[in-house]
């Protein structure tokens, strides 16, 4: 295995949304929006 | 095919493969072959794990999935967004940190050379068996509908993908990928619009949704939770989520895609990219699936959708039984059509007792023809006892054949042969950089130059690209190709995610302990998948991942700390 890197990969900042913690927690949020539109998707055509 | 498709055809796949091998002329290096120089940007990196996930049979198989049993499919990928988010907090920080070519090749600094070997041999069997599926299964359904030779379908596609991973390594998988990918989605965007476009002219597409949700197509989300059922909302965010942990974490044909990103952001960047649009870009297959069911109630659909089953009967003494079948098959298709239009006009003016009529007349029509088509199922068994009955890989290949325009049937066809090459070259690619790294590099022959190495990547590719084509010679001897894939994958997926859990999460557990852990944890997961298959216990098969994963992280626990005791007692002794 070669040498670790000095600095750490971590403080690298996201070009977007200021923290990595906003961009996940929007992932996360989407990911539940997505489900339930699904669900009222589902229920429209029901 | 007419020749305009087999221009488009042939003329997109050799536009991408020369494009790939083009762009990767400068490769003349180990590091640049496996990693790719790691200059790529998130688009090319998320495109290029979307396209190693989507092999040929995701394309043809998933809209016959949605055609038989609706949209719940698309539950099994509601843990894919979860993973990712959890492998770009804990996981990917670590790989980048230590640089490493595998994900193997991390264990051993955790843990001993031991575990870094047991764990990539167990990723080299059950992707090196997946390989040769992942060729066989787009062949067989293309040569059978085609009338193409079996042999030369499985060659070509498999000749293709060997010379240009060969040729550029990981870069030449990364940049086709990102060409595949755009094709395949150009391709199955259009052939949803071209299935809505075929509806007879007086139903428009909220008709057709209509008429599917009435018929119980459109329900996504099923929140019983049943540990038999592997599409509910529940075995999909536990099983399914760490099934795409032990994939997308673990399994060297991902971690190489994304090792490739220039730096940690762009890396995660790609993973959440396939978190975001995996499950909408899945749903819009289903959804191409369900139009397809809509058009077929309209449309007069074959009795059985694979023909060469069909030409196997018609040559058989029950030809005249099929010929009787299909007769009560068109009628039966008859009274589908005139229900369904029924249940059209019933929908739009909103009359509940006539939309209540329709709804059964035409539940009652699609039984009718079931009932006939499991008939016909009885037939071909037969015929042929060996012969395999389930259809639904078939559904989607004959409406492209069929009823898509001069042009497009080529388009969607290179989507198919795309998706197939996409994937295959990542498993190849993986499994020589593992072969490499992780075993001829580390163990057998160490110490050479960066050109052995070089050479030796590409003959390993050359190696894993024939390991590929001969169990694609062979595969016809597995009854179910899907479900085989799958289930290779839950057999050693868990227990690799097992180790790699407590690598990361437990850190005081040493290489002994996590080594017999996963050696017994494997050994039960087989057993329980024994069990399974005799009737002895019901399980689906996804919930191996989980119990491989906790039982390796348990057992590892237990170990360590009896091993904490066994040397606690000899130094009191002492």
């Amino acid at each position: 295995m070669t040498p670790q890197h000095s600095s750490t990969p971590n403080d690298e900042t996201p070009p977007i949304l200021g923290s990595w913690r906003s961009i996940y927690t929007f992932v996360l949020l989407l990911h539940v929006v997505l489900i339930i539109l699904f669900f009222f998707f589902s229920q429209a055509y029901a | 095919m007419s020749t305009i498709d087999w221009l488009v055809m042939t003329g997109t796949l050799a536009a991408i493969v020369i494009y790939g091998v083009l762009k990767t002329r400068s490769v003349d290096n180990v590091k640049s072959y496996l990693l790719g120089d790691r200059d790529l940007k998130w688009w090319t990196i998320g495109l290029s794990v979307m396209a190693t996930q989507a092999s040929a049979i995701t394309f043809l198989s998933t809209p016959g999935q949605a055609y038989n049993s609706g949209l719940g499919f698309a539950q099994f990928y509601f843990g894919l967004p979860i993973a990712m988010v959890i492998l770009c907090v804990f996981v990917l920080p670590i790989y980048y940190r230590l640089q490493v070519y595998t994900a193997y090749e991390y264990l051993e600094g955790r843990f001993d050379v031991r575990v870094r070997t047991l764990t990539a041999l167990l990723f080299l069997v059950q992707r090196g068996l997946a390989a040769g599926i992942t060729i066989y299964a787009p062949a067989i359904i293309l040569s059978s509908i085609l009338g193409w030779s079996l042999g030369w379908t499985i060659l070509i596609i498999g000749v293709v993908v060997i010379f240009y991973t060969v040729m550029g390594g990981t870069k030449a998988v990364s940049v086709t990928q990102k060409q595949q990918m755009i094709v395949i989605l150009l391709g199955m965007v259009a052939a949803g619009f071209v299935v809505v476009m075929e509806l007879p002219e007086d139903v428009g597409l909220n008709d057709a949704l209509g008429v599917a949700g009435k018929l119980g197509k459109l329900e996504i989300i099923d929140f019983e939770f049943d540990i038999n059922d592997r599409y509910n909302l529940w075995s999909a965010l536990l099983g399914g989520t760490f099934l795409f942990l032990s994939y997308f974490g673990t399994d060297q044909s991902q971690v190489q895609r994304y090792l490739s990103g220039k730096s940690l952001t762009e890396s995660r960047l790609g993973l959440l990219f396939n978190g975001i649009f995996k499950v909408p870009m899945q749903v819009m297959i289903l959804f191409v699936g369900i139009m397809v069911f809509v058009f077929f109630l309209f449309t007069p659909p074959p009795i059985h959708f694979n023909t060469a089953n069909l030409d196997k009967v018609r040559a058989s003494e029950y030809a005249t039984e099929l010929s009787v079948l299909e007769s009560e098959y068109e009628q039966a298709n008859t009274l589908a059509q005139t229900a369904s239009t029924a249940l059209v006009s019933s929908l739009r003016t909103e009359n509940e007792p006539s939309i209540e009529n329709a709804q059964t007349a035409l539940a009652t029509a699609i039984e009718a023809r079931d009932d006939l088509a499991s008939q016909v199922d009885e037939l071909i068994n037969k015929v042929d006892p060996e012969a395999i009955t389930e259809d639904r890989d078939y559904v989607f290949i004959t409406f492209i054949i069929n009823y898509l325009p001069i042009g497009l049937v080529g388009l969607l066809l290179a989507v198919i042969f795309s998706a197939a090459m996409s994937s295959t070259s990542s498993e190849l690619n993986a499994l020589a950089t593992t072969s490499l790294v992780d075993i001829y590099r580390r163990s057998i022959v160490t110490g050479k130059a960066d050109d052995h190495y070089f050479t030796a990547s590409k003959m390993l590719t050359i190696m894993w690209g024939c390991v590929a084509l001969g169990f694609a010679a062979v595969a016809n001897l597995f009854d179910n190709l899907i479900q085989a894939v799958n289930i290779i994958g839950s057999l050693f997926y868990g227990v690799i995610l097992g180790v790699f859990a407590v690598a990361f999460f437990v850190k005081h557990v040493g290489g002994r302990a996590v080594l017999i852990a996963a050696i017994i944890s494997e050994l039960f997961v087989a057993g329980t998948f024994i069990a399974t298959s005799l009737g002895y216990i019901d399980l689906a098969y996804l919930w191996l991942n989980l119990i491989g994963c906790a039982l390796t992280v348990l057992l590892a626990v237990i170990f360590q700390g009896t091993r904490r005791e066994d040397n606690k007692e000899v130094l009191d002794a002492g």
